[in-house]
């Protein structure tokens, strides 16, 4: 039986954050595991703290809105735009944060922030050479020579406007 | 299912994360999933260059992955090279290729489910016995531009007192060309490897009455008739129509294209002239009625002629 309102996780620098199940239930794993009984105890998770505090920031304030849905409050709904659009912004510019955030919620399951993250790399990406995403998210070319040609001659209209 | 699990299930799942945190390290390691929704969210250009960044992108399974174009793409052949352009990011590109010297003297019938289906160059042999008579040849094949493939289609034979060229005006095929049941209609139908003939008349005219254009749609292909009637072949009960109808008499004056097109489920007849109007068809009284708009959508018209 689920004696507490919290569920405590532990981040992988052992970091303890304490929130309500009701917003984490937004998280299909943590669903799982408060339904499973499973989550009476701390939840140890190799999410780095920094990530780990986002994902919960994020989910208190989807959990907000979601339960102020019905109320015509203007000045609060303009505050979780703002809120949401900083967070757009802050993930765009810092793409360790982004990158953690995406393997957060994609092991956490909360399908609404993987679908925003992805959303934000697919923004990001276009109209953008392989090379300069490449230099944009720091990935090294692993390609043989070989290989790259095969690759430009398949489809090497797309390469050059 | 009930499922028990004490606090060892927390730790199962715990291993779990840490074998996935420490396998992922850089952008290029994403897990295959992220990879698809990411793409799933690119237009068709941005995706090819996606994939061309590293290896671990360009291997992931792009089965049954959309792409973000929300238009149609413009395709432009000569016999040299080949234009297209995206107009959702106003991006043109210009594909050259020594393999379209095979397109030579073709030109584009109809293009649907990313091919092109195209009239290759005609052979007319007037017959030796009946000088009245041509006996015509006509090649028809389908090309997949971001393939490379084409595929051929056995040569459709004509032998009639009839300009052949009337007679292939309007083209339209059923299905995804590399699906066995995809239905050619050339006002002959392509069925089992070979042509089948349909002759037909139109209400009221000379059977060779212009077809203007063609289009299918749920099992029915539909002809819209210079004249303004509109015919329509069902494929499986291979049962011939005509609808003669009446048509606001506003937009008869000076038509210079007349074409179908489906939209969502609907057929539309466009008419093109100095009074351009949009009709949409009633398929339970085969009847048209006029579309006040395009539902916000944009149609980018093309006139062959000028």
């Amino acid at each position: 039986m689920a004696t507490t309102s919290t569920v405590k996780l532990r981040s992988g620098d052992n970091e303890v954050f304490e929130v309500e199940k009701q917003v984490m239930i937004q998280s299909g794993t943590i669903r799982n595991m408060i339904e499973d009984d499973a989550a009476d105890g701390e939840i140890p998770l190799q999410i780095s703290s920094r990530n780990l505090a986002k994902v919960v920031e994020w989910c208190k304030c989807m959990q907000h809105r979601d339960r102020n849905n019905n109320n015509d409050n203007k000045e609060e709904e303009e505050e979780e735009e703002e809120w949401e659009k900083k967070f757009d912004e802050e993930v765009s510019e810092d793409k360790d944060l982004h990158f953690g955030l995406l393997l957060a919620a994609n092991y956490l399951e909360i399908p609404a922030l993987l679908h925003r993250l992805c959303q934000l790399a697919a923004d990001i990406v276009k109209g953008k050479t392989p090379e300069e995403i490449r230099r944009t998210f720091n990935i090294k070319k692993d390609f043989t020579p070989e290989e790259e040609e095969a690759v430009m001659d398949e489809h090497g209209w797309a390469f050059h406007d | 299912m009930p499922r028990k699990r004490g606090m060892r299930g927390a730790r199962v799942k715990a291993k779990k994360i840490k074998r996935q945190s420490y396998s992922h390290s850089s952008w290029s390691d994403l897990p295959e999933n992220i990879i698809r929704l990411i793409m799933n969210r690119l237009c068709y250009a941005d995706q090819i260059r996606f994939q061309a960044v590293c290896k671990n992108w360009r291997d992931t399974d792009i089965h049954g992955l959309r792409c973000a174009d929300k238009l149609p793409w413009i395709l432009a052949f000569n016999s040299y090279s080949c234009f297209l352009y995206d107009p959702s990011d106003k991006q043109s590109y210009s594909i050259s290729n020594p393999s379209f010297r095979r397109f030579y003297g073709s030109h584009v019938l109809e293009s649907k489910y990313g091919w092109v289906l195209f009239q290759g160059p005609t052979v007319m042999v007037s017959s030796r016995y009946r000088p009245e008579l041509t006996r015509t040849s006509i090649s028809l094949f389908f090309y997949c531009l971001f393939t490379d493939e084409i595929i051929r289609t056995p040569y459709l034979e004509i032998m009639s007192d009839i300009d052949p060229f009337t007679l292939t005006i309007a083209s339209t095929f059923s299905t995804n060309p590399v699906s066995s049941d995809c239905v050619i209609l050339v006002v002959r139908i392509l069925e089992k490897k070979t042509w089948k003939t349909f002759w037909f008349m139109d209400a009221g005219n000379s059977y060779n009455s212009l077809i203007d254009d063609i289009e299918y749609l749920d099992g029915v292909f539909y002809c819209c008739f210079s004249s303004r009637a509109i015919g329509t072949i069902d494929v499986a009960q291979e049962k011939w129509e005509i609808h003669p109808h009446p048509l606001n008499t506003l937009c008869h004056d000076r038509i210079r294209l007349n074409f179908l097109i489906e939209f969502d489920g609907e057929l539309q007849r466009f008419m093109v002239g100095p009074h351009s109007c949009v009709f949409k068809l009633d398929r339970s009284k085969m009847n048209w009625f006029q579309a006040d708009n395009l539902s916000n959508r944009s149609l980018f018209v093309e006139d062959e002629d000028s």
